[in-house]
């Protein structure tokens, strides 16, 4: 069963990881010049939304410890996230073997922007509790981290703060629920408010350009960032 | 200063203002070309409705949504909707009374107004329909119905063969008697719960 679930996502995990090495092979020669595992260990920072956390693909860390108050299961950090399957030039084996050694994993599901620099309020309803859990801000990671010691970053940003869920919801029950007929410009109505907000001063496109020179300050000049794109959800033709 | 400067100055303050207005409105015309070009990236057809609603149906009058004597505030619809009998779920809507849009929004109840408002109705017959209140007329889209129809038009019921019709952009309503190659019609004396409850997918074209 979680095989046939887990199929497609894999899919897109190899399609990623395939980027990743091809994206690295110039980039390895450094890699083996400079860094001796010893004295400076290769690290590797995955940030980032549901698409980094590897949300539906079960099974995700600290989900065989309490639930309401672990922050890998509250955050839905996939196991199989296409992060975790990455192989890193000078790390043996994926990533998901080298867990809070070389790879410091903090995407969480649902995340925006904003929760780099704030808490992430996640809300439980588990067993009969209820509550809300505070993830820390994901750039806190850094933190734990000397001055340029981190090698890579690898995240995906962006698309809560776009609100693709919602687009995804309207697309689907404006085909469906709606009568076209009465309301023909309804659909670009959508996507033009969407794409006002995006390009509004202040808006998505700042917040994500703002995103990304926070994480760059804060990974150090040494860090390599990599942002994977998202799918395309919906081809143009329904 | 002596009068020089000082005319010197507020010509200075004039071209700057001027430089201003012109900047402002060269970013904000660039930013409409940039939506623009996005929707049509995503393959959306920006619709001319009046070209619309002249080749799908006999338009019988346009007038402005906000010269409308028939429109409903929330609480009216609300009362409408839910005396038919429609309780289930929430009742939104997605435009202001100006036509800008805001996404989906539930009533709360104001004495605001807007061109549309839906809900959904679930009936025991195991039909989903969304109920759609235009300009104060209702008209039910049976859901499920037309997703396993084999005609290739989208049947709706309404109390009269009019069908009032939206363009935001103009935030204009037109009255119109759609093609039948466009959207089918089928009239019925009073939409409600009671009418809805029993029908099912062999009735509905019956009708």
């Amino acid at each position: 069963m979680m095989n046939k679930i887990t199929k497609g996502k894999r899919i897109t995990a190899v399609i990623l990881v395939a980027t990743f090495v091809i994206n690295c092979s110039g980039i390895k020669v450094k890699a083996e010049e400079t860094h001796n595992e010893n004295i400076d260990p290769i690290i590797v920072v995955s940030l980032g939304d549901s698409y980094s956390s590897g949300e539906g693909i079960t099974p995700f860390y600290g989900q065989e410890e309490n639930r309401t108050s672990n922050p890998d299961w509250l955050a839905h950090r996939s196991r199989f996230s296409w992060s975790s399957q990455l192989i890193v030039e000078g790390i043996e084996g994926t990533l998901s073997e080298h867990r809070d050694k070389n790879w410091f994993f903090v995407a969480a599901s649902g995340a925006v922007t904003d929760n780099l620099t704030n808490s992430f309020e996640k809300e439980y309803d588990r067993d009969g509790k209820k509550g809300t859990y505070f993830l820390d801000p994901q750039l806190n990671v850094f933190d734990n981290f000397e001055e340029n010691t981190v090698d890579y970053v690898t995240m995906t940003f962006g698309g809560n703060d776009v609100g693709f869920v919602d687009i995804i919801t309207t697309a689907v029950t404006d085909t469906l629920f709606s009568v076209p007929y009465i309301n023909p410009r309804k659909l670009s109505a959508n996507l033009a408010a969407t794409w006002e907000q995006f390009y509004a001063d202040g808006g998505i496109k700042d917040d994500i350009k703002s995103a990304y020179e926070l994480i760059s300050k804060k990974a150090g000049s040494n860090a390599h960032i990599l942002v994977a794109g998202y799918p395309q959800l919906l081809e143009k033709n329904g | 200063m002596n009068k020089k400067w000082q005319i010197a100055l507020i010509w200075l303050i004039g071209i700057g203002i001027v430089a201003m207005i012109i900047f402002v409105g060269m970013k904000s015309s660039i930013k409409r070309k940039m939506v623009s070009e996005q929707i049509a990236e995503a393959g959306v057809e920006d619709i001319d409705v009046d070209e619309y609603y002249n080749e799908k149906s006999t338009i019988l009058d346009n007038y402005s949504v906000q010269d409308s004597p028939s429109i409903q505030t929330e609480s009216e619809a609300r009362e409408d909707i839910t005396q038919r009998g429609f309780e289930q779920n929430p009742i939104t809507y997605d435009y202001d009374i100006e036509g800008k849009y805001l996404g989906n929004q539930a009533i709360d109840d104001s004495t605001s107004t807007h061109p549309i408002y839906q809900t959904y109705y679930t009936s025991s017959a195991g039909e989903l329909w969304t109920i759609i209140s235009i300009n104060g007329t209702i008209i039910a889209n049976p859901v499920s119905y037309n997703m396993e129809s084999e005609v290739g038009v989208q049947t709706i019921l309404s109390e009269s063969e009019s069908i009032i019709g939206y363009d935001s952009e103009t935030n204009t309503f037109y009255n119109t008697i759609p093609n039948k190659s466009e959207l089918i019609v089928k009239v019925v004396e009073k939409i409600d719960a009671a009418l809805l409850d029993p029908l099912n997918k062999e009735m509905i074209p019956e009708l």
